[in-house]
């Protein structure tokens, strides 16, 4: 009789400590649950700054190199694709700040200073087309996109932009990447002229972002782009693995 | 062996069972959940998970959420909706009092402004919400943001709206009652305009401009009267309109 008890009571701890540890998982989780495999190892990592070669090597998937004004490089990851036909979406993190490109285009920031949060008309942005026809001399993309674009600084502000963007192919150019090596690329030049009004005034600002696009597949290699009204926000983000 | 402890025994089995259960229907109980975009591409996808959903889980079901004005969006549950419903209410009893107040007092332009802003405040397009909007892109690297749906909500709807044009001016007349301002913007976020920050505060997108009374107007027991018609303003539907009905936060 004193046996059987005492399995009993063995059995029921048993099934309390069984329960709590399925209350306890649920605290425990880390929101990991659904990343890949770059992710996850991107965000155990402790170096997350410019990686060599061979620590590039070591990663699981694709990865670029951003530099943000002054700031020093960073090496992102991807952490999500989503493919269609017409356009390319990636989402590129770092522990703390994250990027989205559409066709190589940066359409939202997350974790920076001053954040770029939303992009209109994105159906209309010829930029998927010009990377298709990198090789053509004639094609048949607009040169003209036109866009509003939300900002939200530091203090949470939000500011509108309009912009108008003039695109026009230049010269044709080598791309060293760290995997890859040398890659062949077009170089293709966005004329941008941004619109901000604050209150009765309208200001107007104008530069050129630049995309090297890879002549072989189309894809965007490097690029410059200023995401913001502030000089200090452009980005220069470039291949590390493909 | 005592019965006393058989009845220990007896009560860490049925608890251990209880626990058992409540562990088991939860992984079975599928949780309910609809995303919700309104606007020029309407759309309602009801969705159910199992076992332990989370943000990142529910987000990753907006179509085209590259997209989205994330600023905009809400997560409304029932239970929620009902909280806020009450405090629209007690509101609403509270703009009776002060209407009634007014008048005897001799008062009538008040009382009407009074009963003006309670009329407008039934017909406002409430949306009870958790948070206000959602950084959707680094979820995964930030697990304190990607909290866990919880299954003690009866349903989840996650509405996303367009992008905002403008501001919109609610509440009372600036011009006839000269009385505090506020400027909510879709982050929820609450600023008091001022003679001295007006000339240079640029207005958000989506911003409500909200006027209420003066407080030198507003007799005694009511001075937080604005503050409360404010805290309602921020579950402002974004993207809907004085009398337009808020979206549907039920299963």
């Amino acid at each position: 009789m004193k046996q059987c008890i005492n399995g009993a009571i063995a059995f029921i701890a048993l099934l309390t400590l069984s329960a709590c540890q399925s209350v306890s998982d649920q605290w425990l989780s880390s929101g990991l649950q659904g990343a890949n495999a770059t992710v996850a190892y991107w965000l155990n990592s402790a170096e997350q700054h410019r990686l060599s070669p061979e620590q590039l090597k070591q990663l699981p998937g694709a990865a670029v190199y951003a530099k943000l004004g002054d700031n020093a490089t960073a090496t992102m990851v991807l952490s999500e694709i989503e493919q269609t036909p017409d356009y390319t979406v990636k989402r590129w993190v770092t522990q703390n700040e994250a990027l989205v490109t559409r066709n190589g285009r940066v359409i939202r920031t997350q974790g920076l200073t001053t954040n770029r949060i939303y992009t209109a008309k994105q159906e209309t942005d010829p930029l998927g087309c010009w990377q298709q026809n990198v090789n053509r001399s004639k094609h048949p993309c607009p040169a003209l996109w036109r866009s509003v674009a939300d900002v939200q600084n530091n203090q949470g502000r939000v500011e509108r932009m309009h912009s108008a963007h003039q695109l026009s192919w230049q010269q044709r150019t080598e791309v060293t990447t760290p995997l890859r090596g040398a890659i062949p690329t077009r170089v293709l030049a966005e004329e941008v002229s941004l619109l901000t009004h604050h209150g009765n005034t309208t200001t107007t600002q104008h530069w050129v972002n630049r995309y090297w696009i890879s002549i072989s597949d189309g894809t965007v290699v490097r690029s410059e782009q200023q995401l913001t009204p502030h000089a200090d926000d452009r980005i220069v983000i470039s291949e590390a693995r493909y | 062996m005592s019965s006393r402890v058989q009845w220990v025994i007896v009560v860490l089995a049925l608890s251990s069972l209880l626990q058992i259960k409540h562990a088991v229907a939860e992984q079975k109980t599928p949780l309910s959940a609809a995303i919700v975009i309104t606007g020029d591409n309407a759309t309602l996808q009801a969705l159910q998970f199992y076992g332990e959903p989370r943000l990142h889980d529910l987000i990753t079901r907006v179509p085209n959420a590259h997209q989205m004005y994330w600023r905009s969006a809400r997560l409304c549950t029932p239970e929620l909706q009902n909280k806020l419903e009450l405090k629209r209410k007690a509101l609403i009893v509270q703009l009776n009092l002060l209407a009634g107040i007014y008048q005897r007092n001799d008062k009538p332009a008040l009382s009407q402004q009074a009963q003006l802003l309670k009329q407008q405040i039934q017909q406002w397009p409430l949306l009870a919400t958790i948070q206000h909007g959602i950084e959707p892109d680094n979820l995964l690297g930030t697990p304190r943001d990607n909290w866990r749906l919880n299954p003690r909500y009866s349903h989840y709807s996650l509405v996303i709206s367009d992008a905002p044009e403008g501001t919109h001016d609610v509440g009372l007349s600036h011009e006839m009652s000269e009385g505090e301002r506020f400027e909510v913007d879709q982050s929820g976020k609450v600023t008091p305009i001022t003679s001295e920050n007006a000339w240079q505060l640029m207005l958000q997108p989506g911003s409500h401009v909200f006027t209420g009374f003066a407080r030198s107007q507003l007799p005694a027991g009511f001075s937080d009267i604005n503050h409360r018609a404010v805290e309602l303003l921020r579950y402002w539907q974004p993207g809907k309109a004085l009398k337009q009905p808020s979206s549907p936060c039920q299963a």
